[in-house]
C-alpha cells in the first residue's frame, strides 16, 4: 500500500509541474488546434486586439513546451531545436503585442509559421 | 475616399444611380450604414498602394503542366554525368516521394546543352534561344518549393495559395487593394491559347470570400476573345445608355433589400462594366492594329507560336491599358497534338521542344516589346509553375513531380534584374539554402505593386485575412 | 487546451496508481509513444455506419413541419437565432418550380397556388411538380454533371458519340419513374449482368462509358488502364465520395485507402469493354427517322462512296497493316496473336481494335504514302488513286446538307465480349502503367469494411461489377445513401451538409449537421430509396419555406449561413436561365428525350470537322424547334461548350462535376444584354405580353412581371418604366431622322393594328432589360 501511495505522490507532483512525459501523443488532431490557434494569432495580431493575441500566443507558448517535452523523450533533437525555437517566438510576440508593436509581432508571426512547417519537413507524416 | 468625392467621381463616372440608398461594407473593413451613404460606393475605385509601387501591372505567365526547369535554367552538369545511373540516397533524404525506394534512373535528354547569357551570366538551355537573350532583365528564383500533390491541388495553391478552394486568387487581392486603374476594363483578365477554359478551373482566378466584384474575367481565345461584344444593330448606343440606366435602377431599388449580398452588387457592376467593355474591349484586343514587325517579333505568323504569341501581344495591349493583373495560362503546344501542356512524365524531349517553342519567342518578344515601349519598369512579368519536375523519370525519358525545388522567375519592373536567388542540389532534386514558397512569392509580387501583404487583409467570419495566410516573406533579394 | 492535457495527464495518473503495469519513474524513452485515453484514432466518421436518430427537442415546435425542421432548428437555436418566417406564395412558387423543374411557373400556376386556400396546398403544389416529367429532366441534369456527361469523346478528334443520348432519357426516366436509388445504382454500374434482357438496364450503363477517349492512342493497353482509372475514379467520387483516384500512385495521404485498395477497385472493370453497336430490340420513331434519312443520304452519294471504297480496297491490305502496326508493342503482340490464342486482355485490345478502326486509317495510310515522295511504298499509283480520292471526298461534302448529324440507330453500352474470365489487374508502381506489381483481385477497401465481394460469374460476363454494385447499393453501406441526401440537400439549399459534396473522407468537411444528414440517409433507405419522397420532405419542410430577406443579425451571427436561419439566395444556373428565357418567351419546346441539339453559335467559336468520322463538329439544327429544345439537350461537345450555357458556369464534362460554381462576370452580362438570340426572345416575350395583356401599360408591365418575377410592379416601378418608356421611344424616333433605321419589333403579336411602332420597340427594350435585372436570374 505504501508502494502505491508513493506511486500515486509522485505522479501527482508530476502532474502539478509539468505533462507526463511520453504519455501524450503529439497526434494530427493536437496539431490541427495548433494551427488553428495559430491563425486566430495572426488575425487578432492584425486587428489588434491585444488581449485575444496574448491569449493565443501564450497558448502557443504552452503548446510548444509540451512538443519540446515530447521529443526530448523521443530523442530526436532536431525537433527540440525547432519546439524551443517556436516557444521562443511565441514568447516574443506576447512581447510586442503587449507593447502595441503589432508590426513586429505580425512579422514575428510569420516567422513562428515558417518555423511550423521546417519542423513538419522532417516530422509530419503525408505532407 | 470621403463621401463627397465618392459623389463627384460617380457623376463623372455617369454612372447616374443618385438617390439609391445602400449600405455595405467599405473595401479594407469597415462598415456604414445606410442612412449615411447616399449613393453606390465603387468597390473598384482606385486607391493608393501602402507605399510607392515599382510596378503597376502584373503579367502572370502560368506554365501548365509543369515545365522542368532543369532543361530550362537550372543547369546541372553533375546530373548530365549521371545521366542512366541510379540516383544517390544522399539526394532523397528529408523528403518523401512516393518512389521511394526503387526510383529509377536519372534522365538527362542527349540533346540538352547549357549556355551563359548576358553580364549576368544566367544559363539557359537550347530550348530558349529567344529568352536567353533577355538574361539580364530576370530574376531567377532557384529555389521554389510548394506543396505538389497533383497539378489541380498545387495550381490552385499557385494562385490562391491555399491547397483547399475558398481563398481569392492573387489577382483578386490586387483587384481588391488597389481598385481599377482603368474603369472601362476589368481589372483582372485571364488570357490561355487553348480551346476551353484552363482545365484546373475558374476557382483559380476566383475572388474567394472577397467580394464578387474582384474576380478574374476569363477572354476566348481566337478572333472573339469577348463574345457579343457588339450591339444588336438596331440598338443605338442612346438606346441602351437608357436601358442600362434603367436596368441599373430597377437593380437598385430591389437590391436595396439585400445589402450584404456583394454577389447582386457585383452582378449589377457587371452590367456597367460590359457597357463600357462594348467600347474599349474590341480596340484592346485588337491585333490587326499591330504592326508587322511587331506581329512578326511574338511569332504570329509561324503556327507553332502564333497561339501563345497572340496572347502576349494582347497581355501587352491590355497592359497599356491599365489592366493590374493579367494572368496567362499556357495551353498546348500543338493544337490537337500528344500533349496538352508541359507535363512531360515520358517524352520530354519532345514535349518540351514543342512547349519551349511555343513560348521561348513570345515572351521574349513581351520583354523587348515592354522595353521599347517604356513599360519595362512598371511591369512585372512572372514565370510560374505549379511545381517542377524531378532528375528522375519513370518511363524513362521523362520526369517525375519536383515540389521541393525548382525554377521560377520575375523580369523587368522592380526586380534585381540579372540575379539568381537560391539554388537546388547538384542534381537538381531538393533547393538548398532558403527557399521561396509560393506564400513569399505572393509577399514579393504584392511588395512590388506597393503593398505590404501582412496589411492587405479583409475581415471574413470575424476573422482578418490576408492573401499569405499566415506565412509569406518579402524576398528582399529578389527587388532591385 | 493544456487543462485538457493536465487533465488527461491526471487520469493517467490515477489509472496507473491502480496498479497497472508501468513503473513512472523508469527513465527509458518510449518509442513509441502509447496513445492514452484519447481514442486511437476512430474510424472516419462517414465510414461508421448510419446511425438512428430522435428527432430533438426544440423550443420552438411549432414551426416543425417535418422532422428535418427539428434538426435544423436545433442548431439555429443553438446559435441564439430564430428562424425567418415564411416567404410568399407566391415567391415560393417560383423558387420551388426552378428548383424542381428548372425554369420560372407561369402567371397562371403563380395565381393558382396563392389562391389556394385548401390546407393542402404545399402538398399538392409538391406532389405536381414532383409528378411533372420535367422533374426527370431537372434531376437528370444534376446527375449527368456526376456521369461526366458528352455526346462526344473529347480529346483532339472529340468524335461523336452518336448513342450517349439514350442514356440521358434512361436517366430522365429512372426519375421520373421515381425509380429505387439503390436500383438506379446497380443498373449504372452492372445492367448487362443484372438484367441482361432489359434494354434499359443496359442502355444504364452509359453512366460507365462517358470516359473521354482518344480513338488515336497508340497504345491500347495502356488506354485500357486509362479506362479503367475513369470508371473506378468515378464510381469512387460520384456514389461513396470518396477520392479513391489519390490513391493510384501512392497510398492515400490522409485516408486509409491503400494503392493494394485502389488497384482492387479497379479489378471489378477488368474484363469491361464497349460495344457501340448494340441493335436494338424494337425501333421507335427516332430510329425509323433516322434510317430514313441515313438511307437517303447513302444513296444521293451511292457512287461517290463505292468510288472511294474501290480506291481503298487497292491499299487496305496495306493500310489496314500499317495501321496496326503504328500501335505500341504490347498492342501489336496481341493485335497479330491468332484469335485462338488470345488471353483475356488480348480479346479486349482487339475489340477495342475494332472499334476504332475504320476506313479513314486506310485513307490515312494512302495520303501518307501518297503525299511523301520519299516513301518506300509510294508510287505513281498512289499519287493518282489519292488525288482522285480527294476529288471524291469534296464531291461527298457538297452532300453535308442532308447527312444526318443527330440522332441513331444502336445501343452504346458496357460488354464483357461474351466471356467470364477477366484480365489481371496488377497495382502500378507509383501509378505508372509501365510499372505493374503484384496483381491484385477484385476486392473492397479492407480500412472501410471487412466484407468480401460476392463474385458469381455467368457465362458471358464475369460478375464483378454486379458484386461492387451490390455492395454500393447497400444500405450497409455507410456512404452511399449519406453522400446521396447530401446531394438533394445540396440542390435547394447551394450548400451540402457536408460541403465537400464529393469527398467525405478525412480532407472533406464534416458534417455542420451530423444528425440531420443522418436521420435523411437512414429514412432514405427506409422509404425503400425512394428519390422523389426526399424531395417531398424538403420541399414541405419549413426550413425550405423561409423567406431569403435578409435579416441583420443573422447575418451578423452567420455570416455564411451555415445554420440556415435565412433561405439561401442563388443564381440560377446556365439551364435554368437559358430554359427560363425560352419558357417566358413561349417558345420553349416542350419535348422530353431524344437525340441532342445543336442551335446556333456565334460566329466565331471554333469550329470545324473532326478526324476520326469526318463530321463536323457542330451542325446548326435545321428546325428551330429543335434549337429551343431545353439546355439539357443541347449537344454536349467536349471541345466546343456551347456559348450562351458555357458563359454561367455549366458543369465540367470531362470528370465528375461536383458543385455548380456561381461566377459573376461582364461577359454574362454582354451575353444576355447583346446576344441576338436573347433580343430574340425579348421580342417573343413582348409579344406574348401585349397578346395577353392587351393594350394598357399598367396590365402589360404587371403582365410582364408575373411571369418573370411571379408579382406585380409596385408604383415605384411602374413609374420608373413610364419614364424610360417616354425616354426611349424619344430616342428611338430621333434614330429615324438619321438614315438608318433599324427597328426591334416584338413577335408574334396576334393584333398590331393602330400601334405605334416606334412605342411597341420601345417596349421590347423595356422587356429587354427587365429580363436582364437580378431578380430575374436569381432565386430568391
Amino acid at each position: 500500500m505504501n508502494k502505491l501511495k508513493l506511486i500515486v505522490y509522485s505522479l501527482l507532483v508530476m502532474t502539478a509541474t509539468s505533462v507526463i512525459a511520453g504519455e501524450i501523443s503529439i497526434d494530427e488532431d493536437y496539431m490541427q488546434v495548433m494551427e488553428d490557434r495559430q491563425k486566430s494569432l495572426s488575425s487578432n495580431i492584425s486587428l489588434k486586439k491585444v488581449n485575444a493575441a496574448l491569449n493565443d500566443a501564450k497558448s502557443l507558448e504552452e503548446s510548444f513546451n509540451d512538443v519540446e517535452t515530447f521529443y526530448v523523450h523521443k530523442g530526436k533533437e532536431d525537433a527540440v531545436n525547432w519546439s524551443k525555437e517556436s516557444r521562443e517566438l511565441a514568447v516574443s510576440i506576447q512581447k510586442y503585442v503587449a507593447s502595441n508593436d503589432f508590426d513586429t509581432a505580425s512579422q514575428t508571426s510569420v516567422a513562428l509559421a515558417k518555423t511550423c512547417k521546417t519542423c513538419h519537413r522532417s516530422y509530419k507524416k503525408d505532407t | 475616399m470621403n463621401n463627397q468625392s465618392r459623389r463627384d467621381f460617380l457623376r463623372n463616372a455617369g454612372l447616374g444611380l443618385g438617390g439609391v440608398a445602400m449600405s455595405g461594407y467599405l473595401p479594407g473593413g469597415g462598415f456604414f450604414s445606410a442612412a449615411t451613404a447616399a449613393e453606390l460606393v465603387d468597390p473598384l475605385t482606385p486607391k493608393s498602394p501602402h507605399f510607392p509601387a515599382k510596378v503597376k501591372t502584373v503579367i502572370w505567365l502560368h506554365m501548365d503542366g509543369a515545365p522542368s526547369t532543369l532543361d530550362l535554367f537550372d543547369y546541372k552538369p553533375e546530373l548530365q554525368k549521371l545521366a542512366g545511373k541510379p540516383i544517390p540516397e544522399s539526394f532523397l533524404k528529408g523528403i518523401k516521394t512516393s518512389t521511394q525506394g526503387g526510383i529509377t534512373k536519372l534522365f538527362w535528354s542527349e540533346k540538352r546543352t547549357f549556355k551563359q547569357y548576358g553580364d549576368s551570366g544566367a544559363y539557359f538551355s537550347d530550348l530558349l534561344p529567344n529568352l536567353s537573350a533577355h538574361a539580364d532583365k530576370i530574376a531567377f528564383i532557384k529555389s521554389s518549393v510548394t506543396v505538389g500533390a497533383t497539378h489541380d491541388i498545387s495550381i490552385l495553391k499557385l494562385n490562391t495559395g491555399d491547397v483547399n478552394p475558398g481563398r481569392p486568387s492573387l489577382g483578386a487581392w490586387i483587384s481588391y487593394q488597389l481598385g481599377s486603374a482603368n474603369k472601362d476594363l476589368p481589372s483582372y483578365v485571364v488570357l490561355y491559347n487553348d480551346k476551353q477554359e484552363p482545365r484546373a478551373g475558374s476557382v483559380n482566378w476566383s475572388s474567394g470570400f472577397l467580394p464578387a466584384v474582384y474576380q478574374g474575367v476569363a477572354f476566348r481565345p481566337g478572333d472573339s476573345p469577348i463574345l457579343n461584344l457588339e450591339r444588336p444593330g438596331y440598338m443605338g448606343a442612346k438606346e441602351q445608355r437608357n436601358s442600362l440606366d434603367l436596368l441599373a435602377r430597377l437593380n437598385g431599388q430591389r437590391g436595396a433589400r439585400y445589402t450584404e449580398d456583394t454577389e447582386l452588387i457585383a452582378r449589377t457592376r457587371s452590367y456597367d462594366l460590359a457597357d463600357r467593355m462594348q467600347t474599349s474591349a474590341p480596340e484592346a484586343v485588337d491585333l490587326t492594329k499591330e504592326t508587322d514587325a511587331t506581329r512578326e517579333a511574338y511569332g504570329l505568323n509561324d503556327e507553332a507560336t502564333k497561339s501563345y504569341g497572340e496572347t502576349l501581344l494582347r497581355a501587352r495591349r491590355l497592359t497599356e491599358r491599365g489592366v493590374r493583373f493579367i494572368q496567362v495560362v499556357s495551353g498546348p503546344a500543338v493544337a490537337d497534338g500528344d500533349f496538352r501542356n508541359w507535363d512531360a512524365h515520358s517524352k520530354l524531349e519532345d514535349n518540351h521542344s514543342k512547349n519551349a517553342r511555343m513560348v521561348d519567342k513570345p515572351i521574349a518578344a513581351l520583354l523587348a516589346d515592354l522595353k521599347d515601349r517604356g513599360l519595362l519598369d512598371t511591369t512585372l512579368v512572372v514565370w510560374a509553375s505549379e511545381f517542377g519536375r524531378t532528375p528522375w523519370g519513370e518511363s524513362g525519358d521523362g520526369r517525375d513531380h519536383n515540389a521541393w525545388g525548382y525554377t521560377q522567375w520575375m523580369a523587368a519592373g522592380g526586380v534585381k534584374a540579372g540575379s539568381t536567388f537560391g539554388a537546388t542540389d547538384e542534381i537538381g532534386v531538393q533547393s538548398v539554402g532558403k527557399t521561396v514558397d509560393t506564400y513569399d512569392l505572393h509577399a514579393t509580387v504584392l511588395n512590388l505593386m506597393g503593398l505590404d501583404h501582412l496589411k492587405t487583409t479583409f475581415l471574413h467570419d470575424g476573422r482578418s485575412e490576408r492573401p499569405t495566410v499566415v506565412y509569406g516573406e518579402v524576398i528582399k533579394d529578389l527587388i532591385g | 487546451m493544456n487543462q485538457t492535457l493536465k487533465k488527461k495527464a491526471v487520469y493517467v495518473a490515477v489509472l496507473l496508481s491502480l496498479g497497472t503495469a508501468v513503473a513512472v519513474a523508469d527513465d527509458k524513452p518510449v518509442t513509441d509513444a502509447p496513445k492514452v485515453s484519447r481514442a486511437a484514432a476512430a474510424k472516419l466518421w462517414s465510414w461508421q455506419p448510419v446511425q438512428a436518430q430522435n428527432t430533438p427537442q426544440v423550443k420552438q415546435q411549432k414551426w416543425v413541419r417535418t422532422p428535418i425542421d427539428a434538426f435544423v432548428l436545433a442548431k439555429i437555436e443553438a446559435k441564439g437565432l430564430q428562424p425567418s418566417k415564411d416567404a410568399d406564395r407566391a415567391t415560393f412558387i417560383r423558387r420551388a418550380t426552378l428548383d424542381v423543374l428548372g425554369v420560372i411557373p407561369s402567371p397562371e400556376e403563380v395565381k393558382a397556388f396563392v389562391n389556394d386556400k385548401s390546407p393542402d396546398a404545399y402538398e399538392k403544389l409538391a406532389d405536381r411538380l414532383l409528378a411533372s416529367p420535367h422533374y426527370g429532366e431537372r434531376q437528370a441534369r444534376r446527375w449527368l454533371d456526376l456521369a461526366r456527361y458528352a455526346d462526344s469523346t473529347g480529346f483532339q478528334n472529340d468524335t461523336t458519340r452518336p448513342n450517349m443520348w439514350r442514356y440521358r432519357d434512361y436517366v430522365i426516366n429512372a426519375f421520373n419513374q421515381d425509380k429505387p436509388y439503390d436500383r438506379f445504382v446497380k443498373e449504372q454500374l452492372a445492367g448487362d449482368e443484372i438484367a441482361p434482357d432489359d434494354q434499359n438496364a443496359l442502355i444504364a450503363t452509359g453512366f460507365l462509358i462517358g470516359y473521354p477517349d482518344n480513338y488515336n492512342s497508340r497504345d491500347l493497353v495502356q488506354r485500357k488502364y486509362q479506362i479503367e482509372t475513369d470508371m473506378t475514379d468515378t464510381v469512387g467520387l460520384a456514389l461513396l465520395g470518396q477520392t479513391v483516384g489519390c490513391a493510384r500512385c501512392h497510398n492515400h495521404k490522409t485516408d486509409k485507402i491503400t494503392q493494394k485498395d485502389y488497384f482492387s477497385l479497379q479489378a471489378f472493370f477488368a474484363n469491361t469493354s464497349v460495344n457501340e453497336k448494340y441493335a436494338l430490340k424494337e425501333k421507335g420513331e427516332q430510329e425509323k427517322n433516322y434510317e430514313a434519312a441515313q438511307a437517303k443520304y447513302q444513296e444521293a452519294t451511292k457512287s461517290i462512296r463505292d468510288q472511294q471504297k474501290a480506291i481503298l480496297d487497292i491499299f487496305r491490305e496495306s493500310g489496314v497493316k500499317y495501321h496496326k502496326e503504328r500501335y505500341l508493342t504490347d498492342s501489336r503482340e496481341a493485335i497479330f496473336k491468332p484469335e485462338a490464342q488470345w488471353t483475356p486482355l488480348d480479346r479486349w485490345v482487339n475489340h477495342r481494335l475494332e472499334n476504332v478502326s475504320n476506313d479513314r486509317d486506310v485513307e490515312g495510310y494512302l495520303r501518307i504514302v501518297a503525299e511523301d515522295k520519299n516513301h518506300p511504298q509510294h508510287t505513281k499509283e498512289t499519287e493518282e488513286k489519292w488525288a482522285e480520292f480527294k476529288k471524291l471526298a469534296a464531291d461527298l461534302k457538297k452532300f453535308d446538307d442532308i447527312k444526318p448529324n443527330s440522332g441513331s440507330r444502336y445501343i452504346s453500352a458496357v460488354t464483357e465480349l461474351g466471356h467470364p474470365d477477366s484480365p489481371p489487374t496488377r497495382i502500378r508502381f507509383t501509378g505508372t502503367h509501365e510499372k505493374p506489381l503484384d496483381e491484385v483481385q477484385p476486392a473492397f477497401p479492407v480500412a472501410l469494411t471487412s466484407e468480401q465481394p460476392n463474385i458469381v460469374p455467368s457465362a458471358t460476363s464475369s460478375g464483378r461489377r454486379t458484386a461492387l454494385a451490390n455492395w454500393i447499393a447497400n444500405a450497409n453501406n455507410p456512404l452511399t445513401a449519406r453522400v446521396y441526401v447530401n446531394r438533394v440537400w445540396a440542390q435547394y439549399f447551394g450548400t451540402g451538409i457536408v460541403k465537400t459534396v464529393s469527398d467525405f473522407g478525412k480532407a472533406g468537411d464534416k458534417p455542420s449537421n451530423p444528425e440531420l444528414l443522418d436521420y435523411l440517409a437512414g429514412n432514405f433507405v427506409k422509404d425503400g430509396w425512394s428519390i422523389k419522397k426526399l424531395h417531398r420532405q424538403i420541399l414541405l419542410s419549413s426550413v425550405y419555406r423561409q423567406s431569403s430577406d435578409e435579416r441583420r443579425e443573422v447575418y451578423k451571427a452567420d455570416p455564411d449561413n451555415q445554420v440556415l436561419a435565412v433561405f439561401p439566395r442563388r443564381r440560377l444556373d446556365a439551364e435554368q436561365i437559358r430554359d427560363s428565357l425560352l419558357t417566358a418567351s413561349g417558345q420553349l419546346t416542350d419535348k422530353i428525350g431524344g437525340p441532342s441539339v445543336f442551335p446556333p453559335i456565334p460566329g466565331g467559336v471554333v469550329t470545324g470537322y473532326n478526324n476520326f468520322d469526318n463530321n463536323p463538329l457542330w451542325k446548326v439544327s435545321p428546325d428551330v424547334k429543335d434549337q429551343n429544345r431545353r439546355s439539357l439537350y443541347v449537344f454536349t461537345r467536349r471541345s466546343v461548350p456551347y456559348p450562351m450555357l458555357e458563359v454561367f458556369d455549366p458543369a465540367n464534362p470531362q470528370l465528375v462535376h461536383s458543385k455548380r460554381d456561381v461566377t459573376t462576370t461582364p461577359l454574362q452580362a454582354l451575353t444576355l444584354f447583346n446576344s441576338e438570340t436573347v433580343f430574340g426572345w425579348s421580342q417573343a416575350l413582348a409579344g406574348r405580353v401585349i397578346n395577353e395583356a392587351g393594350r394598357n401599360e399598367s396590365a402589360e408591365v404587371d403582365r410582364l412581371y408575373q411571369i418573370l418575377f411571379a408579382r406585380n410592379a409596385d408604383k415605384a416601378e411602374k413609374a420608373t418604366l413610364h419614364t424610360f418608356l417616354a425616354h426611349q421611344e424619344k430616342l428611338i424616333r430621333d434614330k429615324a431622322t438619321d438614315g438608318k433605321f433599324a427597328i426591334n419589333l416584338p413577335t408574334g403579336v396576334k393584333a398590331t393594328q393602330g400601334q405605334d411602332p416606334i412605342h411597341l420597340a420601345a417596349f421590347v427594350d423595356l422587356v429587354h432589360t427587365v429580363a436582364n435585372s437580378n431578380e430575374f436570374s436569381y432565386r430568391f
